[in-house]
């Protein structure tokens, strides 16, 4: 069964690490480090151990330490301290499930890297049911010496859809901005492209005037963003394996807040040329420009429903900031915040089930990141610290990355959906904002 | 792009050493010449400073505005207008430098300028909500201005919502530095 599977995520693989390879040597110091902020009590226990290495030195990668730094990140599984360890087994014969039940695990991963003529390495894994010593899932997947890492995170995405029936979203990229400041008129900014585990970062935008807003185009292959580099606010479109870009909107006024369509076809934008900011869609392939919102209100930071047939939006026409629903067709709005004076920033889910968003509560001095069910309008918030911003939620919906402020300096959080664990990413470079996850990308 | 660099050089030294020939060629032919030029610069050193800034007395000739020229000067010097929080509204406080400006720009003197407005907020709410509510800071200054009779035409808005603080610490006091509208003058 599973060599089949393998032969399509190497493949999967060869074409995902093209673009690091490319890069490679732009590849900024890792600055990012986990730490853990809030548990999950209820996550499920695995033992991942070290995998046996057969060539020289050391192994290059420490591949299960990366399987288990993901899968405790997804606040859903428990990795067993190794300390704990009566045994380092890396083959079937020299598993004793009765130690591992002792220890509380539910699931044991055992596997083993060989390294091979011409630079290849060969990772072969197993993946066994504790309780009841079957083996659930196995693999053995070929790569170079550069391509262990992502290995070592496919490991992951093959472990935590094996348990939990989801994709796991352990090869998927983030992009941020970091922003360092000297003066009020001197800081520099950088846009960062990096593993979602915040390794290997690379700086794929420098610039001296503000970036922001970075969002994915669907096949994960472009951004579009904010940038201020000509003095004023435009868009731009970044294609990532090439660096090349293209200025696509820059109007008298504000360009803000770009957003793909699900479809990838079309970018809903903020533009005040008409004096007001207002939501815009442009279509990429005619570069027809359509007027979505017309009110003297501020309408801002639009997201895309699924289906592409409505846009989530904020706005301040009820006198403090909410989000609404417009319908493109028929541009019939509704209102879904009504709890408290600031509700902003939307990110709606990949189920259209639930949007994430800012919310300030009735009295409250912080804002923190909730979620809201849209059937039924429950809210609520995750987090805690003071100033937080730009959430986005992971292509599985299963956790959310977003930015904290008031510190000494802004720090990434990521956040299971369900607001049972979260990390901080915190760097030692700058400020850290403005982060995006990227799609699957396959 | 390190060749054209390194052509860039030596083309910089050539025209150097080239104009390093011509300066000892003119110091050879004569010295009538720089009997000339020294005294050209004895003239230009005679400066007369004026008592009131032609700005500040355009201001006060425009009849536009009262008050003494210290304090149409420190008005004409006060280009930073600020805010309440989530707020557009102009405070009284700043319409009388306000008032100040429009003379100055719709007098002899200021009327060729261009302006740029930046609009800035304090750093809660989202950055992209801010961008676009400093946006309406700056658009509430121009629209004063336009009202005292500065053409539209010669302002540019632009917002760095809470990009730019001047102070960039998290207490009430620092968010009331940041909220803020700056006018900038441009020599038209």
């Amino acid at each position: 069964m599973t060599r089949i599977k393998f032969s399509a995520v190497w493949s999967m693989l060869l074409r995902i690490s093209l673009v690091p390879l490319l890069l490679l040597s732009l590849q900024a110091r890792a600055e990012l480090t986990i730490e853990i902020t809030r548990g999950n009590d209820q996550a499920v226990p695995v033992a991942v151990v070290p995998f046996a290495w057969n060539g020289a030195g050391v192994l290059p990668e420490d591949i299960s330490g990366i399987v288990g730094n993901d899968l405790r990140l997804s606040g859903q599984f428990a990795p067993v301290s190794s300390e704990q360890f009566l045994g380092f087994p890396s083959k079937k014969e020299e598993v004793f499930f009765g130690d591992w039940r002792r220890l509380g695990a539910n699931f044991l991963l055992i596997g083993r890297v060989n390294e091979q003529a011409g630079g290849q390495y060969v990772t072969e894994f197993e993946l066994y049911d504790v309780i009841s010593q079957k083996l659930v899932h196995s693999g053995k997947v070929p790569g170079t010496r550069n391509q262990l890492r992502a290995i070592a995170h496919k490991i992951s995405d093959e472990v935590y859809k094996e348990i939990t029936g989801v994709d796991g979203v352990f090869s998927t990229k983030i992009v941020y901005v970091v922003a360092k400041r000297f003066s009020v008129d001197r800081t520099d900014y950088k846009l960062v492209y990096a593993d979602m585990d915040g390794r290997n970062q690379i700086a794929i935008l420098n610039s001296k005037e503000p970036v922001l807003a970075p969002s994915w185009s669907p096949d994960g292959r472009k951004l579009a963003y904010v940038s201020f580099e000509t003095g004023r606010p435009a868009i731009y479109i970044h294609e990532l394996a090439t660096g090349r870009r293209e200025r696509i909107s820059s109007f008298k006024g504000l360009n803000s807040a770009p957003k793909w369509s699900p479809d990838g076809k079309k970018l809903a934008m903020v533009l005040s040329k008409s004096g007001n900011p207002d939501i815009y869609v442009l279509d990429l392939e005619t570069r027809q420009l359509s007027q979505v919102t017309r009110h003297f209100a501020l309408d801002n930071e639009p997201d895309w429903m699924p289906d592409g047939k409505s846009l989530v939006f904020t706005s301040n026409r009820g006198g403090s900031a909410q989000l609404y629903e417009v319908e493109l067709a028929s541009g019939e709005t509704k209102r879904l915040s009504f709890d408290g004076k600031f509700n902003a920033r939307a990110r709606v889910f990949p189920d259209g089930k639930k949007i994430a968003y800012i919310h300030k509560g009735e009295g409250a001095t912080s804002y923190n990141v909730a979620v809201q069910e849209l059937d039924s309008g429950r809210m609520r918030t995750l987090s805690s610290s003071p100033f937080e911003d730009a959430p986005d939620v992971s292509p599985n919906g299963r956790m959310l990355i977003y930015s904290a402020q008031g510190g000494d300096q802004g720090v990434l959080g990521i956040i299971s959906a369900d607001g049972r664990v979260s990390f901080r990413l915190p760097s030692s470079e700058g400020d850290v904002r403005e982060p995006a996850w990227s799609p699957y990308i396959r | 792009m390190k060749f054209a660099n390194v052509a860039k050089g030596v083309a910089t030294g050539l025209v150097a050493v080239w104009l390093v020939g011509c300066a000892s060629n003119t110091q050879t032919s004569g010295s009538g010449t720089e009997r000339t030029l020294a005294g050209e610069n004895n003239t230009q050193t005679a400066v007369s400073t004026p008592v009131v800034d032609p700005a500040v007395q355009a201001v006060l000739d425009s009849g536009k505005v009262t008050g003494s020229a210290e304090q149409v000067a420190d008005l004409l010097n006060k280009n930073t207008v600020h805010f309440a929080f989530d707020s557009d509204k102009l405070n009284s406080s700043d319409i009388q430098a306000l008032d100040v400006q429009a003379a100055y720009l719709t007098s002899p003197v200021g009327m060729g300028e261009k302006l740029v407005i930046e609009g800035h907020t304090d750093e809660r709410g989202t950055r992209t909500y801010n961008l676009a509510l400093g946006e309406r800071r700056a658009n509430a200054v121009k629209n004063y201005l336009v009202l005292k009779g500065v053409a539209a035409s010669r302002i540019e808005v632009v917002s760095y919502g809470f990009e730019k603080p001047v102070n960039p610490a998290h207490t009430d006091a620092a968010w009331a530095e940041n909220r803020r509208a700056v006018v900038i003058k441009e020599k038209g």
